[in-house]
C-alpha cells in the first residue's frame, strides 16, 4: 500500500523568497534609525522619522523576517516530517499572500503614524483582526496536514510547531482588545497598570513563541539535517518542550521590574525567568551537542556555521535574559542600550543566522542544483559575525556607561550628571559603532541576497518533489504495552488542548490577580481623567511613537527622584489608554515633566530641540505646527473613553470641543506672554496641553501653571 | 511603596493560594515530564529521532 504523493516546494520557496526581501527591508529600515540617533537631520519627513520608522524596523524584522521565515521552515519540515503534502494548496496561498498583505499594511500605516502605541503589538484594529483570521488559516492548514500524515509519531519539531500556532494565538488576542474609535484608531481595553501587565505578558511570550519555540522547532529538524545525524538526546527534547513552553509564559514581568506593577509579580516573574535558564540551555546543548563527531565539518560547511553561531547565541541571550531580570542587573540594565544589544543578540544571532542557515541549505534542493559560491556564504558567515560583535560589544558598553552616569553622586548628594543629554553624548561614539555593525550584518545579508540568486539560476525550481510512503493504517491497534505518552505523541489535537492550558495557566496566574485589584486600586483622589485637548495631546505623542526614546515611569530609586521627582504610582496611571511607560531612554523620562519647563520652553524645542538643548539628538517636529488638531474626532474619542470607564460626565463627549478650545486659548495666551504668536488650533498646542500634564495630578498643589485649565 | 501593595493583594480573598499553586503546578509539570522521558521506550525514542531522515523522497540526489 504504497503511496504516491508530491511536497509542495513552491509555497516554500515563495515563503522563502519573502523571507529574504523582508529580512533586507526590515534590516535597512533599522539601520536608518540607528543612523538617525546620531545624525537628527536624517528625521527627513514626518513620515519617515524615528518614532515612526522604529515600530516598523520591529514589526518588520519579527512578523515579516522571522515570521516568513518560520513559515518556510515550517511549509518545509512539516510536509516531510508529515509524509504528506499541505493539507490544503489553496489554504497554503491565501495564507501566504493574506501575510504580505499584512506585512504592506503594516509598511504603510506605521509610517503614517497609524498605531496602537504598545510596543510589537502596534498594529492597528482591522490589521489585527487580518492577522487572526490569517493565522487560523494556517493552523488549518497545519493541523489538516497533520491529521492526514503517514507517519504515526510527531517528531519533536511539530510538538513546537503547534505550542507556537495556539500560544501566539492566545496572546495575540488577549493583548488585543481594544476599542475602536474610528477606522484606523483604537484604545486599549486595559489601562495603566493592567495594560502594562498584558502588554509585558505578551511582548515576552511574542519573543518566547514568535522567535524562540518555531525556531526550536526548525532548529530540531534542520540541524540534524545539516549534521546528517540524530538530535543529540530525544529524551532531552522532550523535557527541553514541555519545561520551557510552560515555564516561559510566566516571565513577562520581568520587563517592568521596580514598575509601578505590585510586587509579587514583579518576583514571580524574576523567579520563573531564572528557572528558563534551565531548558533554555538544555535546548541549546542538545543542539550543539548534535554536531557530537562532527565537529570537524563545522570548519568546511558554512551552513554549520551559520547554524552553530545562532544556537550560541541563543545560549548567550538566555543566559543574560535572566540575569537582566533579576531586581540587580535590571537596575542597572533597564532603560540603556543593553537591552538593545540584548535583543540584538537574539534578533541578529539567533534568529538572523539561524534562518540564513537554512536558507542556504534550503535553496540548492529546492532548485535542484548546488550553491552557487561557498565562498561567498562563508564570506557572509564572517562579515555577519563581525557586524553581530559591533553591533553589541559597543552597546553593552554604553548601556553601562549611562547607567552609571545617571546613578553618579557628588559626596555632597548632588547628581553629577544633571543635565541628561551630557550621559547621551558620552554613548554617542557607541551609536556610531552600532552603525557600523548594522552595516556590516546587512552587506553579509546582500551577499547571501546575490549567491542565492545565481544559485536559483543556475537550476529549476522543482516546484512538486515526488515522495512516496506507504499509508497509515486506520485501526492501527498500537504496540500491545502501550505507554501512558502516547495518549499525547500521536494525538496532534491533545497536543494543541495540553499545551494551550499549559500556557494558559501561567498566563491566569498572573494576569487575574491584578484584574480582581481593580475595583480596589487605591484610585488616587487627585487622578482626573484627560481633557480633550490633553487627550488629543497625548494621540499625538502615541503617534510619532514618543515613547520609542521616553519612558513615563519613575523607578524608586534615589538617582531617579532627584532627577525627575516623585517616583511613579499604580493609581496614576488608570485613565491612560494605552499606558505609555516605554522601555528605553535615548531622552530622560517624561512622567513629571508637567509644569517643569514653561509652554515657551516646549514650543521651541519640538520645532527645534538643538534650541533649548545644544547638541541635542532629538528629531525636530515642524509638522506639528501646520497640522490642526483633528477636532472632529474628539467626541468619539471620549465616547470610546466612556465605554472603556473613564468618569466623564454622561454627554461631555457633544460639548468636549468647547473645553478644548478654552484650553488651547489659555496657552496660547501663555505663548503670547513671551512673545510667540500661534494659532490654537495646532497640534503643538494639545501636544504642549499633554506634556504639561503629565505627572501633575499627584502635586500637593499644582503649580500656577496657564495650562492648567481644569 | 510596599505598603501600597501589599493594601490591594490581602484584599484579594485566599491571595496566598496563588504562590503555592504556581509552585505545585510547576512541580507537577516537572515531574510529568521527566517520568515521561525516564520510562520511554529505547526503540520508539530511535524511531522518533530518525523522523527528519525518513522523508521518503523518490530522487534521492536531493537528500543524499
Amino acid at each position: 500500500m504504497i503511496e504516491r504523493f508530491k511536497y509542495d516546494n513552491k509555497i516554500v520557496n515563495a515563503f522563502l523568497m519573502a523571507t529574504i526581501i523582508f529580512g533586507i527591508v526590515g534590516m535597512l529600515v533599522g539601520l536608518t534609525a540607528a543612523f538617525q540617533m546620531v545624525i537628527p537631520s536624517w528625521n527627513i519627513a514626518e513620515w519617515l522619522s524615528f518614532g515612526r520608522l522604529r515600530p516598523l524596523h520591529t514589526n518588520a524584522v519579527i512578523f515579516a523576517f522571522v515570521g516568513n521565515g518560520i513559515f518556510a521552515g515550517v511549509y518545509y519540515s512539516l510536509q516531510r516530517l508529515a509524509k504528506a503534502r499541505m493539507f490544503s494548496d489553496l489554504l497554503s496561498w491565501v495564507h501566504f499572500w493574506g501575510w504580505q498583505l499584512i506585512i504592506v499594511a503594516a509598511a504603510i500605516s506605521l509610517p503614517l503614524g497609524l498605531t496602537t502605541g504598545k510596543e510589537y503589538a502596534e498594529l492597528e484594529w482591522p490589521i489585527d483582526i487580518a492577522i487572526t483570521l490569517i493565522w487560523v488559516v494556517f493552523g488549518i492548514n497545519m493541523f489538516g496536514t497533520i491529521l492526514k500524515r503517514r507517519e504515526r509519531h510527531l517528531y519533536v519539531a511539530i510538538w513546537f510547531y503547534i505550542a507556537t500556532w495556539v500560544t501566539v494565538a492566545m496572546l495575540h488576542i488577549v493583548n488585543s482588545f481594544e476599542v475602536p474609535v474610528s477606522l484606523f484608531k483604537s484604545y486599549s481595553w486595559y489601562a495603566g497598570v493592567q495594560d502594562a501587565l498584558v502588554q509585558w505578558w505578551y511582548g515576552h511570550n511574542a519573543v518566547a513563541f514568535f522567535l524562540t519555540t518555531p525556531y526550536l522547532g526548525l532548529m530540531y529538524y534542520f540541524m540534524p539535517k545539516a549534521a546528517n545525524r540524530p538530535v543529540y538526546s530525544y529524551k532531552l527534547s522532550i523535557i527541553h518542550f514541555w519545561a520551557l513552553i510552560f515555564i516561559y509564559i510566566w516571565a513577562g514581568p520581568h520587563h517592568l521590574l521596580y514598575s509601578s506593577l505590585p510586587d509579587w509579580a514583579q518576583s514571580l516573574g524574576t523567579v520563573f525567568s531564572i528557572m528558563l535558564i534551565a531548558p533554555s540551555w538544555g535546548g541549546m546543548l542538545n543542539g550543539l551537542l548534535t554536531l557530537r563527531g562532527a565537529w570537524d565539518r563545522v570548519r568546511e560547511d558554512p551552513i554549520l556555521k551559520f547554524f552553530v553561531v545562532a544556537i550560541t547565541c541563543y545560549g548567550m541571550a538566555t543566559l543574560e535574559g535572566p540575569l537582566l531580570s533579576t531586581k540587580f542587573f535590571n537596575s542597572i540594565s533597564h532603560f540603556t542600550d543593553w537591552t538593545i544589544a540584548h535583543v540584538h543578540v537574539g534578533g541578529l544571532g539567533w534568529n538572523g543566522f539561524f534562518t540564513f542557515g537554512m536558507v542556504y541549505w534550503l535553496v540548492p534542493r529546492l532548485f535542484g542544483t548546488k550553491l552557487y559560491s561557498k565562498g561567498l556564504a562563508n564570506a557572509h558567515f564572517w562579515i555577519g559575525t563581525l557586524g553581530i560583535v559591533f553591533y553589541a560589544v559597543p552597546l553593552y558598553f554604553a548601556g553601562f556607561t549611562q547607567s552609571l552616569m545617571w546613578k553618579q553622586f557628588t559626596p555632597d548628594g548632588y547628581l553629577v550628571y544633571k543635565n541628561f543629554l551630557d550621559t547621551v553624548l558620552q554613548i554617542k561614539y557607541a551609536y556610531w559603532l552600532r552603525g557600523l555593525g548594522g552595516t556590516l550584518y546587512l552587506t553579509g545579508a546582500l551577499i547571501m541576497v546575490y549567491n542565492v540568486w545565481r544559485t536559483a539560476a543556475a537550476g529549476r525550481l522543482i516546484k512538486d518533489e515526488e515522495a512516496e510512503a506507504p499509508a497509515l493504517e486506520k485501526e492501527y491497534a498500537g504496540e500491545s504495552a502501550g505507554h501512558w505518552h502516547r495518549w499525547i505523541e500521536r494525538r496532534p489535537i491533545q497536543m494543541l488542548v495540553v499545551s494551550l492550558v499549559l500556557v494558559a495557566i501561567g498566563g491566569v496566574f498572573e494576569l487575574v490577580p491584578t484584574f480582581l485589584i481593580k475595583s480596589n486600586v487605591p484610585t488616587i483622589a487627585s487622578v482626573k481623567p484627560y481633557t480633550p485637548l490633553e487627550l488629543q495631546g497625548r494621540d499625538i505623542y502615541i503617534r510619532e511613537g514618543c515613547y520609542t526614546c521616553h519612558s513615563q515611569m519613575v523607578r524608586p530609586f534615589r538617582s531617579e527622584t532627584e532627577r525627575y521627582g516623585e517616583y511613579s504610582k499604580a493609581g496614576e496611571f488608570v485613565y491612560d489608554h494605552p499606558f505609555q511607560w516605554g522601555s528605553k531612554r535615548t531622552g530622560p523620562d517624561l512622567h513629571r515633566v508637567g509644569g517643569k519647563y514653561p509652554d515657551s520652553w516646549h514650543y521651541y524645542h519640538m520645532f527645534d530641540p538643538t534650541s533649548m538643548s545644544a547638541g541635542s539628538l532629538m528629531p525636530a517636529y515642524p509638522w506639528l505646527y501646520e497640522k490642526p488638531i483633528d477636532v472632529a474626532s474628539t467626541p468619539a474619542k471620549i465616547r470610546a473613553m466612556q465605554t472603556l470607564g473613564v468618569p466623564y460626565p454622561e454627554g461631555y463627549a457633544d460639548q468636549a470641543n468647547t473645553d478644548l478650545s478654552a484650553q488651547a486659548d489659555a496657552i496660547v495666551a501663555s505663548l503670547k506672554k513671551d512673545k510667540i504668536e500661534t494659532n490654537p488650533e495646532l497640534e503643538i498646542v494639545a501636544l504642549i496641553a499633554y506634556l504639561q500634564r503629565l505627572g501633575t495630578d499627584i502635586r500637593p498643589k499644582a503649580p500656577a501653571q496657564a495650562t492648567a485649565a481644569k | 511603596m510596599l505598603k501600597f501593595i501589599k493594601h490591594h493583594l490581602t484584599s484579594i480573598e485566599g491571595v496566598d493560594l496563588f504562590p503555592l499553586l504556581a509552585f505545585v503546578i510547576f512541580l507537577t509539570v516537572f515531574i510529568a515530564a521527566s517520568l515521561l522521558v525516564l520510562t520511554s521506550d529505547r526503540r520508539r525514542i530511535k524511531h522518533l529521532e530518525e523522523l527528519p531522515f525518513s522523508d521518503t523522497t523518490t530522487d534521492r540526489t536531493l537528500h543524499p
